[in-house]
């Protein structure tokens, strides 16, 4: 009688909006990576679908998943997660790549994020020439250059010393608003979470709270 | 993702471990190396093998004979004349009617008659083999210098001594030649003009000499040759266009013929035996000349060597005796497949385990890697396009050991060739390590192939790993 089942998520059930900057937070082990893993498609639910833009994520398979994230999804890692043998256009460019776009245009778009991402000196840099805010700006800016309907980051800050990850959730804000991306973000910090629009507690799997954070006073820059 | 895009991901990845790229490479070089000379050693064996058959005749050649006609200088013609009359002469028409047939090259008449040759105090016995100048173009007759082929519009017969015609030449005195003294006769050929005797029986019975042949004169009589008093031959004074080069030890297919035009000779022929039967020709069964001019055989070349058989075969089915040198050819095919098979066999162990080494590599490349592949496949890199990443980065360690594997081996190759001269081992011309383009091209061409088979599993292993592992924080 040893066997009991574990659900790391259960009874889950939530919508997000187009344009809307979402926060997950939990303590870990609470199943919020679980969560930001299958609306991603990485993992697959026992049970219930999630559904993108109106396609079923839990029905495809896998290359179909690959082709989904490649034309609709955006990621930012923890670690960042660069190809250590590429330079910072280069990384930035990658997605565009794998969708088979020429050279010359997608080292325009890698450029211009770049640009907005607030790299334009260190366009050259390979990733180990950068430091840790600097990779997760390049993170950033791969994330957006494919123009994706949704983001996903997965403790964006988690490998940042606390002054860096202000500049990047602030970063990350502005450029989600400013180009009416869709952002769910996973963190374990609640001071973090305060940049979302809206906020989902989670506890053991379950959603036990949501926050819904008026503009002016999620403001968390101006705290700090 | 593009092709070009493809290739440059995957030729960098490979940069990014160089000593280990290089180890790897070298073992396919090893491989490739071993294999291109192994097979270069059976080539060479082929190829002097085939020098060799190109002495006896050529492998594409074939020689057809009429079914009665047996070739013999005199004919008997009371016996079979009555039955083969209407049999498969070869005639100006059958050459036409061959030239027709599928899979036939060239087709050339052949005439070859006995002569006598006088020189001074020598005598010699010797072939005039007629053939047309393109015929005798194609054998690739290699002459003593200054010398050059039968010229078909010279006024006169031109003969081209084979490299052994004196050797059957005699002393007319003492009848002792070459093989007794074992000297040549002191005759220049190039240069000398001599006295040629198409008129055999008639020079016989002049000289009623005592060596001559009995049955000569006997059948000759049976045979009804046109003038019944002996007339005096008519001693033509012929000179050389070329000799063939060799000397008198060294061996070819025309080593002992006289070469000359085939029409000059039938004009020659028909000028001599005027009114009579030309000897070597049929005649009617009232011992009259058959009405057309009839050649010892036909010599054919077929346009491939695998078609030699099927030539042969629809030519006899026509009612003509066909020689060709393909029994041969296929034991020798036999052989050799066998011997390249073997060699090849143990060149390609040595390519196994390079396999083996490309396949450790890449395995290695794919757990280094694993967290770079995830991430490739959570920011959208397709499934196809990973494994074509890895495959192609294996076949690029084939490629890449496949070039350098050839240009090691034509060192080798080299080499050997100089080390071990062809005669010392197979004893005849010609190196014994032979790389054709075909072999370079096909050993790169399997090189790539077993890098990209040897990366086939490593790389659908990239393709099957869980893009999960690669965003899981460590």
């Amino acid at each position: 009688m040893g066997d009991s089942v574990v659900r790391a998520l259960d009874g889950v059930s939530f919508e997000i909006h187009k344009g809307e900057f979402c926060a997950i937070v939990g303590t870990s082990g609470s199943g919020k990576s679980t969560l930001l893993n299958m609306l991603a498609g990485l993992e697959r639910p026992t049970k219930g679908e999630v559904v993108i833009n109106g396609s079923h994520i839990e029905k495809m398979r896998e290359d179909e998943l690959v082709r989904f994230r490649r034309e609709n999804v955006g990621f930012i890692f923890q670690s960042f997660h660069l190809i250590g043998t590429m330079n910072a256009l280069e990384n930035v460019a990658l997605p565009l790549m794998f969708r088979g776009e020429a050279p010359r245009e997608r080292l325009k778009k890698a450029n211009r994020l770049l640009t907005i991402v607030g790299l334009d000196r260190h366009k050259k840099h390979m990733p180990n020439q950068m430091s840790g805010g600097q990779q997760q700006r390049v993170g950033v800016a791969r994330a957006l250059v494919s123009d994706p309907d949704i983001i996903f980051a997965d403790e964006p800050t988690g490998n940042l010393d606390s002054r860096t990850s202000e500049d990047v959730m602030r970063l990350m804000r502005e450029v989600v608003r400013e180009q009416g991306r869709t952002l769910v973000m996973v963190t374990h910090d609640d001071h973090l979470a305060e940049y979302a629009d809206r906020v989902f507690h989670i506890i053991d799997g379950r959603i036990v709270k949501i926050d819904v954070n008026t503009t002016e006073t999620s403001d968390g820059g101006e705290r700090a | 993702m593009r092709w070009s895009d493809l290739l440059r991901m995957s030729a960098g990845s490979l940069k990014r471990r160089k000593l280990r790229a290089f180890l790897t490479i070298l073992g396919v070089v090893i491989g490739t190396a071993s294999i291109v000379v192994m097979i270069s050693l059976g080539l060479g064996l082929q190829q002097s093998m085939y020098e060799q058959m190109e002495l006896d005749g050529g492998t594409t050649g074939l020689t057809v004979t009429g079914k009665s006609d047996d070739g013999m200088v005199y004919s008997d013609s009371t016996n079979t004349s009555g039955e083969e009359e209407t049999s498969q002469y070869i005639t100006d028409e059958t050459i036409e009617e061959f030239k027709t047939l599928e899979y036939v090259k060239s087709a050339d008449p052949v005439l070859t008659v006995s002569a006598i040759a006088l020189k001074g105090k020598y005598e010699g016995n010797f072939q005039l083999y007629g053939t047309t100048a393109e015929a005798m173009e194609r054998m690739n007759l290699e002459l003593e210098p200054g010398g050059r082929l039968p010229d078909p519009d010279s006024p006169e017969l031109e003969l081209l001594f084979g490299n052994m015609v004196l050797v059957d030449f005699y002393e007319k005195g003492t009848g002792s030649g070459y093989w007794d003294t074992g000297e040549l006769p002191d005759i220049d050929l190039e240069k000398d003009r001599i006295f040629v005797i198409l008129d055999q029986d008639s020079y016989y019975q002049t000289q009623e000499s005592p060596d001559m042949g009995a049955a000569g004169t006997v059948e000759d009589g049976a045979g009804g040759a046109g003038g019944n008093t002996v007339k005096t031959p008519k001693k033509y004074v012929l000179g050389a266009c070329g000799v063939i080069a060799g000397g008198p030890d060294a061996y070819n297919a025309n080593s002992y013929y006289v070469l000359c035009d085939i029409y000059k000779l039938k004009e020659y022929l028909q000028k001599e035996f005027r009114g009579r039967s030309i000897p070597g020709q049929p005649t009617t069964q009232s011992g009259k000349p058959y009405g057309r001019f009839v050649y010892s055989s036909v010599s054919m070349q077929a346009d491939d060597m695998e078609h030699v058989e099927e030539l042969a075969q629809t030519i006899r089915s026509l009612g003509y005796d066909v020689q060709t040198n393909v029994e041969y050819i296929n034991g020798m095919k036999k052989t050799l497949g066998m011997v390249q098979a073997v060699l090849g066999g143990i060149g390609a162990v040595s390519l196994l385990v390079a396999a083996i080494g490309i396949a450790n590599t890449m395995m290695m490349a794919i757990y280094e890697r694993t967290r770079e592949i995830g991430v490739m496949k959570v920011i959208g890199c397709s499934l196809k396009n990973i494994r074509q990443l890895f495959l192609l980065e294996a076949a690029f360690i084939g490629l890449i050991g496949g070039i350098a594997g050839n240009i090691l081996s034509f060192i080798i190759s080299a080499v050997i060739n100089v080390l071990v001269p062809g005669e010392s081992l197979w004893g005849t011309e010609g190196n014994i390590s032979y790389i054709p383009i075909w072999l370079m091209l096909a050993s790169m061409g399997f090189a790539v192939l077993v890098g990209m088979a040897a990366g086939y599993f490593p790389a659908v292993r990239a393709m099957r790993l869980s893009p999960l592992a690669a965003i899981r924080n460590e």
